[in-house]
């Protein structure tokens, strides 16, 4: 009897334990130690690179040539092949070239960036990034977006998709994707169909996404002090008050794939808090393009002020290490932190939790930012009727905010 | 079967029910940990403040998350920096006059009474000591000052148009204008002096009629129109972006309206000026009037011309014309010609 007794205790204690100790109570390792630096300076050290000046001559001679092949100046065909020819062997194509990329002519800027993509200069792929960001005009994206596949740079592909989908930039965007995709090398068609150029360009993302390299092969890439000092330039500018230096700063790296990995890498030590959060905010964005950048993340989940966006990163970038301490942190007197490590757990499938979240999200006395980040997570795990019923509830009866819901529902949709 | 053997038959049978029930529902998240008071929901303040608590809920803090408008702007949030002044965290955590950090919670409550008063050691800052009530608010210098407010509202540089201003001067600070003095009633049936949670500003028809002065006037054959900012802390408007004021004509002669430049926010009128500050790549210099100052623009009457209509409008932003609800009309004149 005594025995039936004792066991009956085992298997309860067992079972709390959730049957497989070692698979639900991960052992947490100690975390690294939170070492921030003043990080402002330094980046703009390092953006501070001296500017290469041309001679007026230089300037004057790349000038001509570039309002010859931009069609600003008239000139016969074998004038404009010579100032093509001329224009793309100068290192220099990018000083003319650039402040093209604002002119007023829709048709110059798609021009610019045309030829832009033909310098073979991979580092004119962060101005026609941040031209990316403030164009307007869809055909002009789709040749930004072209321009930006030739210099190593695959951030722009889904731009070339979504045109091929409006009648107005339909066969332009075919021509453009066509023409790279053959060049590509990638198995068409004679006379492929829309549809089989969208799915190689959304393939082509994918893999981006995941690895931030670009798929077109032979780019040699850019100078790597080169990189930093652009980007760090972007990012030592973001503790000022305004907005724009911060929103292109965002829009440029997260779009840089593994380039930005250096520059991301200073400033998530940042002892400057406000840049540190938007260094954790890009490294969410480059998702598993970042996971070699776990390791320095995993400290800052002791940090207080950051340690939200950080859960956000580390489940972005899948760093599976951060289980144990994210676990922890479901018990947190901070809704933001149990709320920030739910959907962190989702983010990166951490199946063997999927009974911690299922009780979080049904625990009726639990904060509703802490529930649907819960639910969140076990649509993220896998198919999970009862929180797919949750999600729907709250749209339903409208009590949580509805676009914080279908911010969520986009980032399922991403399949990142 | 004996008692005993019973008991502890019933003892597994509920030890492995317990285990059970403990396995599904996720036991392995560790017991919450209880601490003090946490201040985390405007919610919480409701209670003991419910003017208070009433006048923020629909005022532009309260809703500056969940605001359509904005919402459209920032693309639903998707510009995650929006967020930093429109879902802040308390300003405390990063310093009052220091940029805001972003939270992920409480999604409805926008720039909340938390944001503001929450204290760097978790307790809450105000006016006064009041070690008395339950919330026990503490006096904080840096929470009473324009900081407070910078944190946030400098994005646009409307704090530093302040600064530049003879109201700093005088030490007329921001909730002079914005959050002035109102009656609280104390459990007791007393009234103190408080202050009202409704921040009046852009959206509001009077604050934006005490910002600035309006004039027209002939002048031989030119009617001068002048704007004057003397009511306004800062530019008029202030805010890069959005806001735009506008003065506008129409000339008449005794057939009726003379066909304008149609430059106007309605075709058949002309805009004389925008005061304006430009948007990013947009055209053209920044135009707003800083506080104290004037602008005056002539316009020459066409011939034949027996009257003419002025009008002041606010515009929420630069893009909507005189029938969107988002223009304000601040004053309208006629003013004869012959």
């Amino acid at each position: 009897m005594r025995t039936l007794t004792t066991l009956s205790v085992l298997v309860a204690i067992l079972a709390a334990c959730g049957g497989e100790p070692q698979s639900t109570h991960p052992k947490m390792p100690a975390l690294p130690p939170l070492q921030l630096l003043p990080r402002i300076e330094e980046l703009k050290q390092l953006g501070s690179r001296p500017v290469v000046s041309l001679s007026d001559v230089q300037q004057r001679e790349l000038q001509e040539y570039a309002d010859v092949v931009l069609g600003l100046t008239e000139a016969d065909e074998r004038i404009q092949k010579r100032a093509e020819r001329n224009l793309l062997e100068s290192e220099h194509a990018g000083a003319v070239l650039i402040p093209a990329l604002k002119h007023k002519d829709a048709a110059v800027r798609s021009r610019a960036a045309w030829l832009l993509g033909r310098t073979s200069r991979s580092i004119l792929q962060f101005p026609l990034l941040l031209r990316l960001k403030d164009e307007t005009e869809p055909a002009v994206t789709v040749w930004i977006a072209e321009a930006l596949h030739r210099l190593g740079n695959d951030a722009g592909l889904v731009w070339i998709d979504a045109a091929i989908n409006h009648e107005a930039t339909a066969q332009e965007a075919g021509t453009a994707a066509l023409n790279l995709l053959r060049e590509d090398g990638a198995t068409l068609a004679e006379q492929p169909t829309w549809l089989e150029l969208q799915q190689e360009l959304q393939q082509r993302t994918k893999t981006w996404r995941r690895t931030g390299i670009g798929s077109r092969d032979g780019v040699t890439p850019p100078d790597a002090a080169e990189v930093l000092a652009i980007l760090c330039k972007h990012l030592s500018i973001t503790e000022s008050f305004l907005l724009r230096p911060i929103d292109e700063a965002k829009f440029v790296i997260i779009r840089s794939g593994v380039l930005a990995l250096p520059t991301v890498e200073i400033a998530i030590t940042a002892a400057e808090p406000y840049l540190r959060s938007v260094a954790l905010q890009i490294l969410a964005e480059l998702g598993r393009t970042a996971n070699p950048l776990c390791t320095k993340t995993l400290p800052l989940l002791e940090d207080p002020l950051t340690a939200a966006y950080a859960m956000r990163a580390l489940g972005e970038l899948g760093c599976s290490d951060a289980t144990a301490h994210l676990v922890a942190r479901l018990s947190s007197p901070d809704i933001e932190l149990r709320a920030s490590a739910a959907g962190a757990l989702g983010l990166f499938g951490a199946t063997e939790h999927a009974p911690a979240l299922a009780a979080l999200m049904a625990d009726a006395n639990e904060a509703m930012d802490v529930r649907v980040q819960s639910a969140f997570a076990l649509r993220c795990i896998g198919d999970n009727s009862a929180a797919v019923a949750f999600l729907a509830e709250r749209k339903q009866k409208g009590d949580y905010h509805a676009p914080t819901l279908q911010i969520l529902e986009d980032r399922l949709t991403q399949n990142r | 079967m004996n008692l005993p053997t019973r008991l502890a038959l019933a003892a597994a049978i509920v030890g492995t029910f317990a285990a059970g029930i403990a396995f599904l529902s996720g036991c392995n998240v560790p017991a919450r940990a209880e601490s003090s008071q946490r201040w985390e929901s405007a919610r919480q303040c409701q209670s003991c403040h419910p003017e208070a608590f009433a006048e923020w809920q629909t005022s532009h803090h309260g809703i500056a998350f969940t605001n359509p408008e904005v919402r459209a702007l920032s693309d639903d949030f998707r510009r995650e920096e929006c967020m930093d002044c429109h879902l802040p965290r308390p300003l405390a955590v990063t310093g009052f006059g220091k940029r805001t950090l972003p939270r992920r919670t409480h999604f409805d409550e926008g720039v909340s009474c938390i944001s503001c008063h929450l204290g760097e050691d978790g307790g809450i800052v105000a006016r006064n000591n009041r070690p008395e009530v339950p919330c026990k608010p503490k006096r904080s210098e840096a929470f009473l000052s324009v900081d407070a407010c910078m944190s946030c509202h400098n994005q646009h540089q409307t704090t530093d148009q302040w600064r530049a201003s003879h109201y700093a001067a005088q030490g007329i600070h921001c909730t002079n204008c914005h959050m002035p003095e109102a009656d609280r009633k104390r459990p007791d049936g007393t009234i103190r002096k408080g202050r009202s949670h409704i921040y009046p500003g852009a959206h509001d028809k009077s604050m934006l009629a005490k910002a600035a002065t309006f004039t027209a006037e002939r002048q031989g054959n030119e009617l001068v129109l002048a704007l004057e900012n003397t009511g306004a802390g800062h530019n008029f408007p202030t805010e890069e972006r959005h806001r735009a004021v506008d003065l506008e004509y129409q000339f008449e002669d005794t057939t009726g309206p003379i066909a304008g430049l149609g430059t106007g926010g309605a075709p058949e009128w002309s805009r004389a000026w925008r005061f304006r500050q430009p948007y990013r790549d947009e055209p053209g210099e920044n135009t707003q009037l800083p506080a104290g100052k004037k602008h005056e623009v002539r316009v020459a009457a066409p011939a034949g011309a027996t009257a003419v209509t002025v009008r002041m409008w606010y515009r929420l932003t630069p893009m909507c014309n005189d029938l969107d609800p988002r223009s304000t009309l601040l004053e309208e004149r006629k003013l004869e010609w012959q």
